[in-house]
């Protein structure tokens, strides 16, 4: 379970990028929208301390701060937007194996679930491969693999559609129906967003417009456009 | 562009050679680092052509037995030549002693350049040998065994990764600079300063994330690097021939 309360982020340029976030989000799905610049990334870096804010966070009843930073950091899994900034090492494997060796695992023990996590994956054949030597989508997989291996309760994905192509964006949506843990996802893709959300949290300003129904929110045309957004194409077609 | 680009291809090359399966590979990182350092001592040390040249000799053969091409081996061995021609040229026209070698009296100046050129050559061809036998990461772990402090080690694997990013960042930088101005063989000076600004901000940037990205997953220097082998009877016996080598490469040079 996720708890916000009174949440505050304001950069070093005075850009107030969340306003009084109260928030509070059980077991399920949940796809945060809204146009650029609106605040859904930094909504997803402030559950996990990457940038500073004022008010309380707890995560499964774990109040986010220094001292818990540790203990909360294996609960909450991240896949960021750009998956060239995930894969740091000269070998995929390498990728997939450091947060196991963070997280002090035997050897064997890395080795099992790294073999487990690639073939739920099928992205074996990179294993040797560097990551300069993938495609977006390959890319994409294999971070996803580094973050999952690591077995977080929770899943937080900033834009986890971008960089793939229509086959590899379907295997996303997939991945994302069949995986059963609490997930914040931030996107763009509203079609994707109607497929996979239990529910809808539209930012707008670095507020909270609504949270509610996926569908009661992505058919209300006024609503979207208020918030520079468009119906889902689904729905644009009638 | 290119250029930029096929330095990037080369810097993954350099970890692909890591992973090659020879015998010096398969020698325990710290005794690679001790003996790299050993010979460094031995010929910064010393004033002797002739020992100069049985160390390239034992450089240019550990580097077949690696499998690493003589070619990258000089490439990169070349590296500080433009500095020590400056260098050397200044020995040339500064000191005009004459001194006995071998049974010719030649300029002093002529041997110092010889001994700074030979000198810097190996020094780099030895580093390469180390990092492309080891891998960084076994290197990082010998380092932290070593207890060199944390922030020292950090460093150098933040850099380790920082390469990476200013490379790709001023590929894909260059590569849009120059479809933008066709008539363009390179970026032009007038630019220069600008690009170079953007380059150093945006790959900071990204620098800083990667850093995000590894504290999300439980980074610590201490732990990551932890996995430090136990050094077996073998990897000895093999440090005390190395050891035994430079003995006599020295005795007999004296």
């Amino acid at each position: 379970m996720i708890e916000m309360k009174d949440v505050n982020v304001i950069y070093d340029n005075d850009i107030i990028a969340l306003n009084h976030i109260n928030l509070q989000l059980d077991n399920g799905c949940y796809v945060i929208i809204g146009q650029n610049g609106s605040g859904k990334s930094t909504l997803l870096k402030t559950l996990v301390s990457i940038v500073d804010f004022s008010g309380e966070i707890r995560i499964d009843g774990v109040l986010l701060d220094q001292q818990h930073l540790k203990q909360i950091r294996q609960k909450v899994g991240m896949i960021f937007q750009n998956p060239d900034h995930q894969l740091f090492m000269s070998r995929i494997y390498d990728d997939i194996a450091f947060g196991l060796i963070n997280q002090k695992k035997s050897q064997k023990e890395i080795e099992l679930k790294i073999d487990q996590i690639v073939k739920q994956l099928q992205i074996k054949d990179l294993l040797n491969r560097s990551s300069h030597q993938l495609s977006g989508g390959q890319k994409r997989m294999a971070a996803i693999a580094s973050v999952l291996v690591m077995e977080p309760d929770i899943l937080l994905m900033d834009e986890p559609t971008s960089f793939l192509d229509s086959k590899g964006r379907r295997r996303m949506i997939e991945f994302i129906q069949s995986c059963q843990k609490t997930m914040l996802i931030v996107s763009h893709d509203l079609d994707m967003a109607l497929e996979v959300a239990d529910q809808i949290i539209l930012l707008d300003q670095g507020e909270i417009i609504m949270q509610d129904e996926t569908e009661k929110i992505l058919k209300d045309k006024d609503l979207l456009e208020q918030h520079g957004l468009e119906l889902p194409f689904c729905f644009q077609r009638g | 562009m290119n250029k930029l680009f096929t330095s990037l291809m080369n810097m993954s090359q350099v970890d692909e050679y890591g992973h090659l399966d020879t015998f010096i590979h398969h020698l325990h990182p710290l005794v690679k680092m001790m003996m790299t350092t050993m010979i460094l001592v031995c010929l910064i040390s010393t004033k002797s052509i002739i020992e100069l040249l049985i160390y390239l000799f034992l450089v240019l053969f550990i580097t077949k037995c690696c499998q690493i091409p003589i070619k990258q081996l000089l490439k990169r061995g070349l590296l500080g030549l433009p500095l020590c021609l400056c260098l050397g040229l200044s020995y040339l026209l500064l000191n005009q002693n004459k001194m006995y070698f071998y049974g010719f009296y030649i300029n002093e100046g002529i041997i110092l350049c010889l001994l700074l050129f030979l000198k810097t050559f190996l020094c780099l061809s030895l580093a390469y040998l180390l990092i492309t036998t080891t891998s960084f990461d076994e290197l990082t772990c010998e380092l932290v065994f070593l207890k060199v402090p944390a922030i020292f080690v950090l460093q150098l694997v933040m850099t380790y990764r920082y390469i990476y990013l200013l490379l790709e960042e001023a590929t894909l930088m260059a590569r849009s600079y120059l479809l933008r101005s066709p008539n363009d063989q390179a970026i032009q000076m007038k630019d220069m300063g600008s690009f170079v600004g953007h380059l150093l901000v945006g790959s900071m940037k990204q620098s800083q994330d990667i850093y995000h990205c590894m504290k999300c997953r439980g980074f610590d220097i201490e732990i990551t690097y932890q996995h430090h082998q136990k050094i077996n009877s073998e990897d000895v016996f093999i440090m005390m021939i190395g050891v035994g080598i430079l003995m006599m490469i020295k005795v007999v040079c004296i």
